[in-house]
């Protein structure tokens, strides 16, 4: 008996020594602190999510050349590569070793670092510091960018092209005496015939397919109504939404009549071999399949679907494609959100005057946008007799150093100085290019993209509901399961794990904020 | 009569039994291997088989195609395997000598504290503070070396075979005047030399395999390991989620399945290789070191 | 009393001077690389913030481990993980027994030798490569399964949509993958044992059988308690490699293969939240923890010299 307590007793102090002297480990980083900016020399930390490119870093000499002359300052960016992106941006920024510029998006974690405090609001310093961008913000931008009423990242001006879509073969169809895509019905159509015909699976889906099925299927049905919808709460699964036309309305999309619908279909596509009984094992994107011709369909975004073409057309002239989007029915098609991209400043930063400096000669000086987007003039890329940008001689997009606008430059980009716009560029496969231009004609702008749910009273509801997805969704989406049985399992499972409390609390702050509008 | 009879079948059985298991554990490697050298369209077309659908080197000629990386890559990954393994299994086997035995008062409870670390962790994040902001080893080799140095099962592994160094020996040269340092140096390290191989081998292999480190400590492109490239082009798929639906960006593309399967290849193949030209000295230590009465 | 226990604490510690010494070293090491980080243990009961940090983010009690019970699908899910790693345990170290008895036995270097390189392949083999060979072996249209099949014209089989063929693949999957690496363990186990015993029992006449129940099995025990004393302790944890890249996302088979790791994961990955990853890593380690004590008490009982501490 006493041996024990003994053992247990220097066991108890061997802890508490060891937790002591943890603690005061941690407890002895000092705490610096200092913004007063006399544009003495500093050099600073830029994290950008994806991958760098080959000549990236004869690229920043240029930079830190015309850095050093106008603020003093030098540049060091680092990437987090794609893999492990997320986990990466979240140990830099959480982790406080010094980071001065980091890029932030809503699609990216934004919103979850900003109300954790992450970054230097800049209602104050930007107008100091970067008054002629900070001036250029609408209201309305400014609005969307905020997050528990401050606004923490200074969004780029431009509207990306939202909106997935399915790129087919439309030689295949008119094989078979069909014609252009324009509903799902035709979709069938053609499934029908690629299956029958060409023996192949017609939309050899998997790995990025599985993510967007269960975003947009209902969409395609012909009973989803005519107007812009947005999420309200995002996640996993955005499945609470609200159309513009009828903002006191919000619903769940799973419960959404469409929703149903859009079962039916799905358990029809499975039964027939549309696609694979085992979609949700394969992780080859239905995208390499189509190129490699075992898929007659993919499913792309208009700038995903641009650079596709291009590629498809270099290996196989003789196919003619098209791209359909659901979203061609709507009247008014949901832009993008303002601050879809853009940068924000951690504060473990030293200077963020110095930062947002360079974020002013980022946005306005085309110099610096021509750099970090483009490359080196001469090298990367040219400017022929219209003034359109061209790949230098003897460059080809395979060979370049520099991919234009592919290392992250997305968070300062500015509409007047994006060169390679889809728009812009003769190159453009025009079914892309007029899509584009109708959004932008004919968008509709978010209208509550400054509703920004506060996840923290239903915070495990949320996460319980998450597990629910891939059990319960994934297989009912692909048609796996039987939606007579399956969808009552579903909505049972989401409210077993909370989904009610989810409601009243989102009910709750809607109604407070379609109150304070 | 019976025991003839006895031995000669286990060992039929025996040997066809652990050649099946063998042959079992090089197929997928076979698989692996002709897949890297087959063209791409022909994986989609037919999946993998053991011979090549359509020959072709395009997956060796693209990852080689800046040979001077992954040369560099390996040798940071040898030098990291070398240095980590010497000194980690050093400091080990002391540790492992010191708590096997009897006549040291504290082992069990050392033993407790050190088996908890193999429990219990604090996550990510903490551990990431301290080493970066504490001991501010981003970008150096010692953060890829450091955080696998010891492992509480290779102590315990260790430990076992010390163990079966025989008390009466370590006894008779405590009292020739021996010192417990000269005694492991001495009597014990020669003692567990089977022991000694064994974990050597599981700690050069641990390291081998690592990306994780270089995941989270490593933006230096000089510094990447092998394992970190091969890691980066097998997850690169992982990355890919809805998010990416409304980012308005190009999707990044993901390696093709041939150089998937070659890199498999360029990041393994050599200490495969390595492992069974080393089999001989292996084997050999284990018997050699053995101990005969 | 506390005098003299004070007293022989120091007696003790003197006598022990160059132990201690030689200790010190992994010590430190743990001290650093492990206990140190432990602090972040607290933000289980925390909800952090970037303002507080680990010390100074409020208190929120349980709040954190909330998620985990809300939905009443974590007892399914530890039932599973506690019967995945115990068949895990269990198979992998009967076969990597045996494997090392029999390759002590035989005489043939060049099957002894080839033998164990090839088993440590697939040591070396990701389990991203894995689930890619799983999915060309059993995928229903085009796998070599299915191929095979309706060559013999058989009826093609969906294996990715029979759950109870999962509780069979996965422990094959890990066997497969570990079985070689741990039967090294077992095979420098065997080389220790003394020679002549085996010589007497020859001359006594004793079967192989019985030379191995009497003499090798006996003799590799205590490193077949330390091997599963020690993983017992991680029971809730681990292999989430295995069941993330071989099952993914395949809801239909989560009934039969969803394991704590893969379940936190899908909760965690868009929610992330540093205090419910925390609560849910505090979970499966107390879970082991008392595990590996009850075992540890049996074991002090039955079998002293085999306790762990």
């Amino acid at each position: 008996m006493k041996r024990s307590i003994k053992k247990i007793l220097s066991f108890t102090f061997l802890c508490t020594f060891f937790l002591f002297l943890s603690v005061l480990f941690f407890c002895c980083g000092n705490k610096e602190s200092g913004k007063k900016d006399e544009l003495k020399k500093v050099s600073l930390t830029m994290w950008l999510v994806g991958d760098s490119v080959p000549d990236y870093d004869e690229m920043l000499a240029e930079l830190n050349k015309i850095m050093e002359r106008d603020l003093n300052a030098t540049l060091k960016v680092n990437f987090t590569s794609w893999t492990d992106w997320k986990t990466k941006l979240r140990l830099v920024i959480s982790s406080g070793e010094q980071v001065d510029l980091v890029h932030m998006a809503p699609w990216s974690i934004y919103d979850e670092q900003a109300k954790l405090g992450a970054f230097y609001a800049l209602e104050e310093l930007a107008p100091q510091y970067a008054p002629k961008t900070w001036a250029s913000y609408s209201e309305e931008v400014l609005k969307q960018a905020q997050v528990n009423d401050h606004v923490y990242m200074l969004p780029f001006r431009y509207t990306d092209p939202e909106g997935n879509g399915f790129l087919y073969r439309l030689d295949l169809a008119k094989k078979y005496g069909l014609s252009k895509i324009e509903s799902i019905d035709d979709l069938e159509k053609y499934m029908k015939v690629v299956k029958e015909k060409e023996g192949i699976i017609p939309y050899n889906a998997g790995g990025f397919d599985n993510q967007v099925m269960s975003e947009s299927f209902a969409m395609w049905m012909k009973t989803w109504p005519d107007s812009a919808d947005e999420n309200l709460v995002v996640g996993q699964m955005n499945y609470i939404k609200v159309f513009q036309n009828d903002p006191e309305h919000p619903f769940v999309l799973y419960e959404h009549e469409s929703f149903k619908q859009a079962l039916q279909y799905a358990r029809r596509f499975y039964t027939n071999g549309y696609w694979s009984k085992n979609v949700l094992a394969n992780n080859t994107d239905s995208r390499e399949a189509f190129l490699n011709g075992t898929s007659a369909i993919t499913n792309l975004n208009p700038i995903n679907a641009n650079e596709e073409y291009r590629r498809l057309k270099a290996k196989n002239p003789d196919w003619e494609l098209d791209w359909w989007s659901p979203y061609q029915n709507l009247s008014h098609p949901p832009k993008s959100p303002a601050n879809n991209n853009g940068m924000s400043i951690p504060i473990s930063s030293k200077n963020p005057g110095r930062v947002l400096m360079l974020l002013e000669k980022l946005h306005q000086d085309q110099a610096y946008a021509d750099l970090t987007t483009f490359g080196i003039r001469g090298k990367h890329w040219d400017l022929d007799g219209n003034g359109e940008i061209i790949l230098p001689e003897g460059v080809t997009a395979d060979t370049t150093g520099f991919p234009w606008d592919r290392p992250c430059p997305w968070g300062w980009r500015e509409e007047k100085f994006y060169r390679s716009g889809p728009t812009k560029l003769k190159s453009t496969w025009p079914v892309v290019r007029d899509w584009i231009q109708y959004i932008y004609d004919n968008g509709a702008d978010k209208m509550f993209a400054d509703f920004k749910f506060d996840k923290v009273p239903v915070e495990a509801e949320m996460a319980a509901i998450d597990s629910v997805k891939t059990q319960y969704l994934d297989p009912l989406i692909w048609g796996m399961v039987d939606p007579g049985k399956g969808y009552q399992e579903l909505i049972d499972k989401m409210y077993q794990a909370g989904l009610q409390k989810v409601k009243d609390e989102f009910d709750r702050q809607w109604n407070a904020y379609s109150g304070n509008r | 009569m019976k025991r003839e009879w006895d031995l000669l079948l286990f060992k039929t059985a025996g040997t066809v039994f652990v050649v099946f298991i063998a042959l079992v554990c090089l197929f997928p490697f076979l698989l692996i291997l002709a897949g890297s050298f087959t063209e791409e369209s022909a994986i989609y077309k037919y999946g993998y088989s053991l011979i090549p659908a359509k020959f072709s080197f395009d997956a060796y000629a693209i990852i080689l195609k800046t040979p001077v990386s992954i040369i560099r890559a390996y040798g940071v990954t040898i030098l990291v395997v070398v240095t980590g393994t010497s000194v980690g299994l050093f400091i080990t086997a002391m540790a492992c000598y010191v708590l096997s035995q009897p006549d040291f008062k504290y082992r069990k409870i050392f033993s407790f504290i050190i088996y908890i670390t193999s429990i219990f962790s604090g996550g990510l994040i903490p551990l990431y503070i301290l080493m970066v902001r504490y001991l501010h080893l981003k970008d150096t080799i010692f953060a890829l070396i450091l955080p696998l140095f010891v492992t509480a099962w290779n102590i315990f592994l260790l430990r076992n075979f010390i163990r079966e160094v025989p008390y009466s020996i370590i006894e008779s040269a405590k009292i020739d005047g021996a010192n417990e340092f000269t005694i492991f140096m001495k009597i014990v390290i020669p003692l567990s030399i089977p022991g000694f191989i064994t974990i050597g081998l599981f700690q050069a292999l641990y390291y081998w395999n690592d990306w994780m480190q270089a995941m989270l400590y490593i933006n230096d492109k000089n510094l990447y390991p092998i394992q970190y490239y091969l890691y980066n082009m097998l997850n690169s798929f992982q990355s890919m989620n809805s998010s990416f639906l409304s980012s308005g960006i190009l999707l990044p593309r993901i390696p093709t399945e041939s150089i998937k399967m070659a890199m498999t290849v360029i990041a393994t193949g050599p200490i495969v290789f390595l492992f069974g030209f080393a089999q001989k000295y292996f084997i050999k230590g284990l018997t050699a070191g053995s101990i005969k009465g | 009393m506390t005098h003299t226990f004070l007293q022989r604490e120091k007696r003790g510690f003197r006598e022990n001077f160059i132990y201690l010494l030689m200790l010190l070293p992994v010590l430190l090491y743990f001290f650093i690389f492990h206990y140190l980080p432990m602090t972040g243990l607290i933000l289980a009961f925390k909800k952090y913030n970037h303002t507080g940090g680990i010390f100074g983010s409020p208190w929120v009690g349980f709040d954190n481990f909330r998620f985990l019970f809300i939905s009443g699908t974590i007892a399914r899910v530890t039932f599973n993980t506690v019967l995945y790693n115990l068949v895990f345990l269990i198979t992998c170290q009967f076969l990597a027994v045996v494997i090392a008895i029999i390759l002590n036995e035989l005489k043939s270097k060049i099957i002894k030798k080839g033998v164990h390189s090839l088993m440590f392949l697939p040591y070396f083999v990701s389990f991203v490569v894995v689930g890619a060979i799983v999915y060309n072996f059993f995928n229903f249209e085009y796998g070599m399964v299915n191929t095979m099949l309706r060559a013999l014209g058989k009826e093609p089989v969906n294996v990715y949509g029979i759950p109870i063929a999962w509780w069979f693949i996965m422990p094959f999957l890990n066997i497969w993958k570990w079985a070689g690496y741990t039967s090294v363990i077992y095979l420098a186990g065997v080389t220790g044992i003394d020679e002549q015993l085996y010589e007497a029992a020859r001359i006594d006449g004793a079967t192989i059988w019985q030379r191995i129940r009497v003499i090798t099995i006996p003799a590799l025990k205590p490193l077949i308690i330390t091997i599963i004393l020690f993983q017992l302790g991680s029971i809730l944890k681990g292999q989430f490699e295995l069941f993330y890249n071989v099952i993914g996302n395949n809801g239909q088979l989560y009934n039969a293969t969803d394991v704590i790791d893969t379940y936190v994961f899908r909760m965690l990955v868009h929610n992330f939240d540093i205090g419910m990853g925390a609560a849910a890593g505090l979970y499966q380690s107390l879970f082991g923890l008392f595990l590996i004590l009850t075992a540890n008490y049996f074991i002090k009982k039955y079998q002293k010299d085999y306790a762990f501490f």
